[in-house]
């Protein structure tokens, strides 16, 4: 095989798959230290899909009211329904005024107030005093931080003269004795294929939500990453946990950003009633993710939801005027008015908890190290892997996301990643020869794939395993749905042998790329599906209505699941880290979490 | 000279047609082909989209073409809300994004949906961006200071100042305007464009980057800047509905000032 | 074929550190062109008969042979900034640009020549 396909070769200290804003923060980290880098995409950088991020990025500057990193890491923990790994958090939390900062001075064009100094909004689930106040710790560009900040770090990629290649196919990683060695990637552009050898390889390559019928992840959400961990024989973590944003467009699926609740935005059912009030007193709105989008799930059961099928939920915000709105939220105006034909300044946005973030994804120290349980060892690591952002389970946000802590975990573990491969890597260390063969599993199925004779469309295969997704994995969950969910997705994931490809050209052949998307995502659906089935307890964004209730006893661990050649999954655990890094904080021990 | 045909073989022949499989509420789609691998001209194919089971906007209707009709149709598409930038095409005359594209709007009649312009194309509907982002990356576009700010705060900016950027970093780099500019067609190898000069005067207009001379005086020459001749396209195109136009104007108002005037 | 970078093709000849005085001037000029067009237009308009016996005496006079005068060279310098721009704008070719402008600029100094020659031999003849 390795013969029908020409393969260029190139060394670099790190390879870095993905260009989001993780990918990005640890390419430019890693050029700055020295190291020989190549940052490998299959979009422009600034197409990845950071840049859709809205509301903001959280870090305790404490610019708009005192603030506390020892709170947001309260909130995190307590927002991760005590399956945060806490040593993570504290680093998370910690790190991230830094790194706000940091980004200030590379020329983020952040909000501003009075004082000059960088705008903050409250978010759902951020509190100050651990649980009391509201807090204001998301900083913001308007809604377009994501934008204003990927498009930040690409400048600083340009400015440090890391190598890109941009529109490359990240197919395989290449794996040797356990160990990392390197990445095959195809060129879109013309055709070639690419074999990167680095000492480091870290994984930026997102999350997997298009296996989702209805999403806000954008088309390339594919999770290729993920996917190519799992083909290394390596474990994926706590794959159950998918977070529905509450505030989808309906219909569309597009984001509309919590940051709308955070500026004085609420939700109503079809009786024109507040309905947040009943299920979180407290925080209201403001509740943490998982909680809105199952009360509004509930309110649309009971027969409450809005229009003509009573099967969504209004998003107020005409009440904060036109100011507030062209000042604060001028992004979301227009996606409201262009996907939902209305006018926010006259009338409330039809929304629906929408599939928005991967809680799960590849196992790591807070050093952005690949872990795996090998014998008694939870946290041995894979030499030379790295993953980091939405295809890492770190793991900071558990069971459950706050809203404006991914931006956070994009740029704080970028960070970390950059700096813990100066320590380990000395730059322009050689590399060894790979045993001959050691693509050929890879290359055979690219051949074997490109030229698939069979008789399912690429598009109807995914339809179907979307809509398995979006039916047998939802905002509520139930062992018989679960079950049923597991029996359908191994029958649809059996039939990826079977598909068509039209197109057989090398050069932009976006037929093929969907159809290795589709493998990437078929193992990623299978192994959500059973690790939700096996969980049998209710945390975070996991609620299953047949065992209701959080069991600490039993669950508080992570889930690592397995998948093998035969598509047969299984799972092992690790504990979650009940400890910090430093005496400067206190581990947070479990109890109810109320909003 | 400029050229003002296109040479012989990369004139536009008549393609396939594909007929709807069902459905009465037809649209019909027509779409530029052209493969590198057949050595052939490049065509237009024609698809007859079910209207009654496809989304509201353009993008919708060529996903499902590519999903149903023929799947070698090729285009870069991502985010689906118009923020990334990626489906940047010529849909019925006007560069535009087509995830943000209603159908609607044209009213059943034929909708002809080409690479962006003046471009070299890789395949179809994805043109080759490259010197465009090497464009982008020649005029530095970083925050470029000698003073050093405090380790643990941010700059500060006033909100007025912050102002100064609306308008300009909202920018995708689509290459909606850069496209649509005669000015680049002609001259695109030495004309930075409309996307590339809005980019700049971001930065001109930073009120925290303190190298606004140095950039200035790089972009003071006559291909790089003044090959604006006003024509205005692309404030016309941009689909998130910034002015370059404008900024090239600022930026030319800074020259003058640089010159006392 | 080409192994040139991106950055080189991009770089090329780097910036020229001037345009703003031809921009300046293309507008300053036709700035001017307009009073003294319309000077000139309508003290035509006005005259009896648009003979050159009339033309001549209303040239004797210091003050319309000088607007003229102005009005004339303006006119060529600003016709060749124009050209200038045309010529950069559609003319690829290295050794084509340099021959039309050089025939652009050499005609303008023609033209303001003949134009200065032509005035002040009416205004002193």
């Amino acid at each position: 095989m390795t013969k029908k396909y020409k393969i260029t070769e190139h060394k670099f200290d790190a390879i870095v798959v993905g260009a989001g804003g993780a990918g990005l923060r640890a390419t430019m980290g890693l050029a700055t230290k020295g190291l020989s880098t190549a940052c490998i995409t299959k979009v422009f950088p600034t197409r990845s899909h950071t840049v859709a991020a809205q509301g903001g990025m959280s870090a305790s500057l404490g610019n708009m009211g005192e603030d506390d990193w020892r709170w947001h890491m309260y909130d995190t923990i307590k927002g991760s329904d005590w399956l945060g790994d806490q040593d993570a958090i504290e680093y998370m939390c910690r790190e991230a005024v830094p790194s706000v900062v940091e980004l200030e001075h590379y020329g983020v064009p952040f909000s501003r107030t009075e004082e000059g100094k960088i705008y903050q909004r409250p978010f759902g689930g951020m509190t100050t005093n651990y649980g009391e106040g509201t807090a204001q710790r998301t900083c913001a560009a308007a809604d377009r931080t994501g934008h204003a900040i990927l498009h930040t770090l690409y400048q600083q990629s340009l400015k440090h003269d890391a190598s890109f290649f941009i529109e490359y196919f990240a197919i395989d990683l290449v794996m040797e004795e356990g160990e990392c060695k390197g990445v095959l990637a195809w060129n879109l552009a013309d055709g070639s294929l690419h074999l990167f050898r680095g000492h480091a390889v870290i994984l930026a390559t997102g999350g997997y939500g298009r296996a989702y019928f209805s999403c806000t992840s954008a088309h390339t959400c594919t999770g290729d990453g993920n996917a190519m961990v799992l083909r290394a024989g390596l474990p994926l973590q706590d794959m159950e946990f998918v977070q529905f944003h509450p505030t989808g467009i309906y219909g569309a699926g597009c984001l509309i950003t919590e940051g709308v609740r955070g500026e004085g935005g609420f939700l109503t059912n079809s009786k024109g009633e507040r309905f947040m009030e009943r299920y979180a007193p407290n925080a209201k709105d403001l509740a943490s993710r998982d909680v809105v989008s199952r009360s509004m799930t509930i309110e649309i059961r009971e027969g409450r939801g809005v229009g003509s099928e009573n099967d969504h939920i209004y998003l107020n915000l005409q009440h904060l005027g036109a100011d507030v709105i062209n000042k604060r939220l001028p992004g979301i105006a227009e996606s409201a008015e262009i996907f939902a034909g209305v006018d926010v300044a006259k009338e409330p946005i039809p929304v629906l908890p929408t599939v928005h973030y991967n809680m799960g994804g590849i196992p790591t120290n807070y050093h952005g190290e690949v872990v795996n349980k090998v014998g008694d060892d939870p946290d041995k690591v894979v030499p030379g892997l790295f993953a980091i952002g939405e295809a890492a389970c770190v793991s900071v946000h558990g069971a459950n996301r706050l809203g404006s802590n991914s931006l956070l975990d994009l740029i704080v573990f970028g960070r970390a990643v950059a700096d813990r491969c100066a320590e380990v890597i000395q730059p322009g260390t050689k590399h060894k020869e790979l045993t001959e063969g050691a693509l050929d599993k890879s290359l055979d199925n690219l051949d074997k794939t490109r030229h698939a004779q069979g008789d399912i469309k690429t598009a109807d295969l995914r339809l179907e395993m979307q809509k398995i997704m979006q039916n047998n994995a939802a905002v509520f969950r139930t062992g018989e749905v679960l079950e049923e969910g597991c029996e359908k997705i191994t029958a649809t994931a059996a039939k990826i042998g079977n598909v068509n490809v039209t197109d057989t050209s090398m050069v932009w052949n976006t037929d093929l790329v969907e159809t290795l998307e589709l493998q990437n995502l078929m193992i990623q659906a299978k192994v959500t599906m059973f690790s939700a089935e096996n969980r049998k307890e209710s945390r975070g964004a996991h609620a299953r209505e047949d065992y209701p209730e959080r069991d600490d006893d039993q669950w508080m661990k992570h889930t690592l699941a397995y998948i093998d050649d035969n598509g047969d999954v299984s799972f092992e655990y690790r504990p979650v880290h009940m400890y910090t890094l430093t005496d400067e904080c206190e581990v947070i021990p479990p109890k109810p979490r109320v909003y | 000279m400029a050229e003002f045909r296109l040479p012989k073989n990369s004139r536009v022949q008549k393609g396939k047609h594909h007929k709807a499989a069902s459905g009465t509420n037809l649209t019909t789609v027509k779409v530029y082909r052209w493969s590198p691998d057949d050595g052939e001209n490049p065509r237009t194919d024609t698809y007859e989209v079910d209207m009654d089971n496809c989304g509201p906007m353009v993008l919708d209707a060529l996903i499902k073409i590519k999903d149903e009709m023929d799947s070698t149709v090729t285009f870069r598409r991502s985010c689906r809300e118009g923020i990334c930038g990626s489906c940047a095409m010529n849909i019925n005359g006007t560069n535009t994004l087509a995830c943000t594209t209603s159908i609607k709007q044209f009213k059943g009649k034929e909708i002809a949906i080409y690479p962006l312009p003046h471009m070299e194309v890789i395949k179809d509907l994805v043109p080759d961006l490259t010197h465009f982002y090497a464009q982008y990356a020649s005029i530095k576009p970083w925050m470029q200071t000698d003073s050093v700010p405090l380790p643990d705060k941010e700059r500060l900016q006033s909100i007025e100042e912050r102002e100064q950027l609306d308008g300009l970093y909202e920018c995708i780099l689509c290459a909606c305007c850069q496209t649509s500019c005669p000015s680049y067609w002609w001259n695109g190898d030495r004309y930075l464009g409309p996307a590339v000069l809005l980019q700049s005067y971001r930065w001109l207009a930073d009120s925290r980057d303190e190298y606004t001379g140095e950039r200035l005086e790089d972009l003071e020459d006559p291909f790089k800047v003044y090959r604006c001749h006003t024509i205005m396209n692309c404030a016309n195109t941009c689909p998130k509905g910034l002015n370059p136009g404008k900024a090239i104007g600022e930026i030319k108002k800074m020259i003058a000032q640089r010159h006392a005037l | 074929m080409s192994y040139q970078s991106d950055v080189a093709k991009v770089k090329g000849l780097g910036s020229a550190k001037h345009g703003f005085s031809h921009w300046w001037m293309q507008r300053m000029t036709a700035v001017l062109l307009v009073p003294t067009g319309l000077f000139v237009l309508i003290s035509l308009l006005r005259l009896d008969a648009l003979s050159a016996q009339s033309m001549v005496v209303w040239m004797q006079n210091p003050i319309h042979s000088i607007v003229l005068l102005l009005f004339t060279l303006t006119a060529s310098y600003h016709g060749a900034l124009g050209l200038q721009v045309v010529v950069e704008d559609y003319v690829s070719s290295h050794t084509w640009q340099l021959i039309l402008q050089y025939i652009i600029k050499l005609s303008m100094i023609l033209l303001m020549m003949v134009n200065t020659y032509a005035v002040s031999s009416v205004l002193f003849g």
